[in-house]
């Protein structure tokens, strides 16, 4: 993971990393430069050296043939030891430029050796006269290195100029090098921390400015963070957070409105309940007077009025029972029947009902007083007005996953405005039923609450032609 | 703000790159370029000649093309050959570069002979030390030199005198400028010409009482010359220095084209002077030829190829007058 920490290590990596990259090269090149430098005072010191040995050897023998002394005989004996030991050495200053002239100086050398051997020689053995000119051809060969040596190190400097351009060359790269070096490091860690900075400030900001969004209520706004250290894990963490309170904000509101949705219904059942109560007492009065007008009218021969008598008591016990609870459409049926056969014995050959159940359908479950406001509705708008009557016909049937009842007349049909402001459901509008005392929006109501669903309910109304209210049943909720 | 902070980091970014690739450079140039101090690869160097040309005459044209005979031999021959030259005033320091080569111990010297004592006694030194000379130009017969490579002077006073011989018509008086002290090789050079003169009676030559001008003034040796015979309409320079005196006094006095002038060896100053018509003829030499043969021979003889060498190997010599 590039947390900050990293971040911020590897970037004083790079630094350290480039400084002491520099710091080896230039350490590097002073190192070969100085190499180069001791290499040429070397030689130069060879060359030096050799020719004071042959001039120090000639003094010396000079001394001895002046003192014949201990000292400068031993000392003379000694510096020719060391010039032929120093011949060998001269070997290694060879080159393609200077071979001749430093096969010139050492044969030079080694004829001031010869030269100086045979003075030393003859000066031992008393012969003064050839020990003078022996050592007199040794002091002229020794000019003659003193000379050569000149030569040698101008020479050095002829064929070696081209070294030393090169180092002096070298050395301004050198300088050269340290100034741009320092100005590209300067500006790559300007730039890194420029950058730097912005990755961890850039997402700090855009999380503040989420803080305030939320902190003011808007909980849309998603906090989008692309880097991949701990601000983008508090990001993250951000986000899920106000997307936890968005849902939590949602669900409560869903909450609040079931309940809402739950008190209105608890109040219908309330109004539903006191009217109950309103007619408690009566109810019992009323079925014994009417079974005791029903048993009278039995007794007096008339039949028919006993019959009728003893549907409106039915109807009455069924409507005054069922009141709040659920039934099978089988007992529905049995209630709308017995109304039914009141509104036939009113309205006699002017209305047609027919009722027809598919068998599967008997014991599906729904609220009790569902059908009969509609069918009361239907006899009010499309029979009672016209004096020719109407027809009024009943269809339960089971589709699919629903279960479908349609109530269809052939009245006028409903205007367009009012069936929206059913389906809308105005209940100042309404109308109440005359028998129930139930209007068709609190059965609507009572519906979509029972199953869960809103769309319960299709009116199709034609002017002049008729109207079919279709009630869409879901199996599973209600059965 | 924004944008300025991106132009910003543009521009840093334009010059960081820049500064890497100058890094980069003198990185490469620093690390890359080693210098070293030269050595000599090959180790059998002991095998090689070592040989020592000295000439008395540094910068003259004449000895140029000789070193140049020399170097080319030496070239062909993987021979490593020094040349020592001296100024020619400078005796003590000719003296000594051969002292100095035979101290040295090379195998062998090229060297203008002189008819000094001492050279002759260096030379012979050099012989004592086993080291061979080679006399090129002018002689040192006395020495012990392996042999002479040059002009035969004495030829040249030939050639000349007959030239001169023939241009007089057979009389006349010819004045011979030495322009130097009588040296072995002008001694040669008029002998010749009296040799050639010889034949022809009425041809009568004209000197400077000599032992008079023993210094190297030729323009006061012309002088003095035309002074004593101002008849002679014929002069004739034994060296450069005495042609160049001449043309100079005859300037000086009357017109050059009452003169004739004849001169010896070949130098700018001479060419020019025969291209005008100033100087009628003179004897020039092959250098190159003097250079190359003395190298050859000298390498022959260290091979031990020509044991021993004649005393004399004459180079050629030509009559160059304008056409």
């Amino acid at each position: 993971m590039k947390t900050i920490r990293n971040k911020i290590i590897f970037l004083f990596a790079v630094i350290w990393i480039m400084i002491s990259l520099v710091w080896c090269l230039m350490i590097y090149s002073n190192q070969k430069t100085l190499q180069n430098y001791n290499e040429i005072l070397q030689r130069y010191m060879l060359i030096k050296e050799t020719s004071q040995l042959c001039q120090d050897s000639i003094n010396s023998l000079n001394l001895y043939i002046i003192n014949s002394d201990e000292e400068p005989q031993n000392e003379y004996l000694l510096l020719s030891k060391k010039l032929e030991k120093m011949q060998e050495k001269l070997n290694r200053l060879k080159n393609q430029n200077n071979f001749i002239t430093l096969m010139n100086f050492d044969n030079m050398i080694k004829s001031q050796l010869e030269s100086m051997e045979l003075a030393y020689l003859f000066f031992q053995k008393n012969n003064d006269t050839k020990a003078s000119f022996h050592f007199n051809e040794a002091v002229k060969i020794s000019t003659f290195i003193s000379e050569t040596t000149l030569l040698l190190i101008n020479g050095e400097l002829k064929t070696d100029e081209h070294f030393y351009r090169e180092i002096i060359q070298q050395s301004k790269h050198s300088v050269m090098l340290g100034f741009f070096t320092l100005a590209s490091i300067s500006i790559t860690i300007f730039l890194s921390f420029f950058k730097f900075s912005n990755d961890i400030t850039r997402p700090i900001v855009t999380l503040t400015h989420a803080a305030r969004e939320i902190s003011s209520g808007n909980f849309e706004q998603s906090i989008d963070i692309q880097t991949k250290d701990e601000i983008n894990f508090l990001a993250s963490a951000f986000n899920q957070m106000r997307v936890n309170i968005k849902n939590l904000i949602g669900e409560i509101q869903i909450k609040a409105k079931v309940e809402r949705e739950l008190q209105e219904h608890k109040l219908l059942l309330k109004e539903s309940e006191l009217k109950n109560l309103q007619s408690q007492i009566n109810p019992h009065f009323l079925f014994n007077t009417l079974n005791i007008l029903a048993k009278k009218a039995y007794l007096e021969n008339a039949k028919e009025t006993s019959n009728l008598i003893i549907s409106v008591s039915d109807l009455l016990r069924y409507n005054i029972k069922s009141m709040g609870i659920s039934t099978t459409i089988q007992n529905e049926i049995k209630g709308l029947e017995h109304y039914l056969i009141i509104q036939q014995v009113r309205f006699e050959e002017r209305v047609q009902f027919t009722i027809q159940v598919d068998g599967d359908c008997h014991f599906f479950k729904l609220p009790s007083l569902t059908l009969q406001p509609f069918v009361e509705n239907a006899i009010i708008h499309a029979i009672e007005p016209f004096a020719e009557g109407g027809n009024i016909a009943i269809r339960i049937q089971k589709r699919g996953l629903h279960i479908f009842i349609e109530i269809a007349d052939n009245g006028p049909g409903i205007p367009f405005d009012t069936v929206q402001s059913i389906l809308k459901g105005f209940p100042e509008n309404e109308y109440k039923g005359q028998s129930t005392g139930i209007g068709i929006y609190n059965v609507i109501r009572r519906l979509r609450l029972f199953y869960g669903e809103n769309d319960i309910i299709e009116i199709k109304s034609i002017a002049n032609q008729g109207t079919c209210i279709i009630l869409r049943l879901p199996i599973q909720k209600g059965g | 703000m924004k944008k300025k902070t991106r132009i910003m980091f543009a521009l840093l970014s334009i010059g960081g790159v820049a500064t890497l690739l100058m890094t980069s450079y003198f990185t490469f140039r620093v690390v890359s370029v080693h210098p070293n101090i030269s050595y000599y690869s090959k180790q059998n160097e002991k095998d090689i000649y070592r040989i020592m040309f000295i000439s008395a005459d540094s910068g003259s044209p004449f000895w140029n093309q000789v070193k140049e005979g020399v170097q080319k031999v030496a070239n062909e021959n993987k021979v490593a050959i020094e040349f020592q030259e001296t100024f020619q005033s400078d005796i003590f320091g000719y003296l000594k570069n051969i002292e100095k080569a035979i101290a040295s111990r090379v195998d062998g010297i090229i060297v203008q002979g002189k008819e000094d004592p001492e050279f002759i006694d260096i030379v012979n030194k050099a012989l004592k030390k086993g080291i061979p000379v080679i006399t090129v130009f002018t002689d040192a017969p006395d020495s012990l030199r392996k042999t002479y490579v040059g002009p035969n002077h004495f030829q040249e006073g030939k050639i000349i005198g007959e030239h001169i011989a023939s241009q007089l018509k057979g009389e006349g008086k010819i004045g011979i400028v030495f322009g130097r002290p009588p040296v072995s090789y002008l001694s040669l050079r008029r002998q010749g010409v009296e040799y050639a003169l010889a034949q022809y009676p009425n041809i009568k030559i004209l000197e400077v009482s000599s032992n008079q001008y023993v210094n190297n003034d030729s323009l006061k040796e012309t002088t003095e010359l035309l002074n004593e015979y101002p008849d002679c309409r014929a002069l004739l320079g034994l060296t450069e220095e005495a042609t160049s005196g001449i043309v100079q006094v005859i300037k000086g006095r009357s017109s050059l084209q009452n003169h004739s002038i004849y001169s010896f060896d070949q130098n700018p100053e001479i060419s020019a002077f025969i291209e005008k018509g100033v100087v009628s003829a003179t004897i020039g030499q092959f250098p190159e030829e003097i250079g190359s043969k003395s190298t050859t021979l000298m390498l022959r003889w260290l091979a031990g190829i020509d044991y021993p060498l004649e005393q004399n190997y004459y180079t050629k010599v030509r009559l160059i007058s304008k056409r």
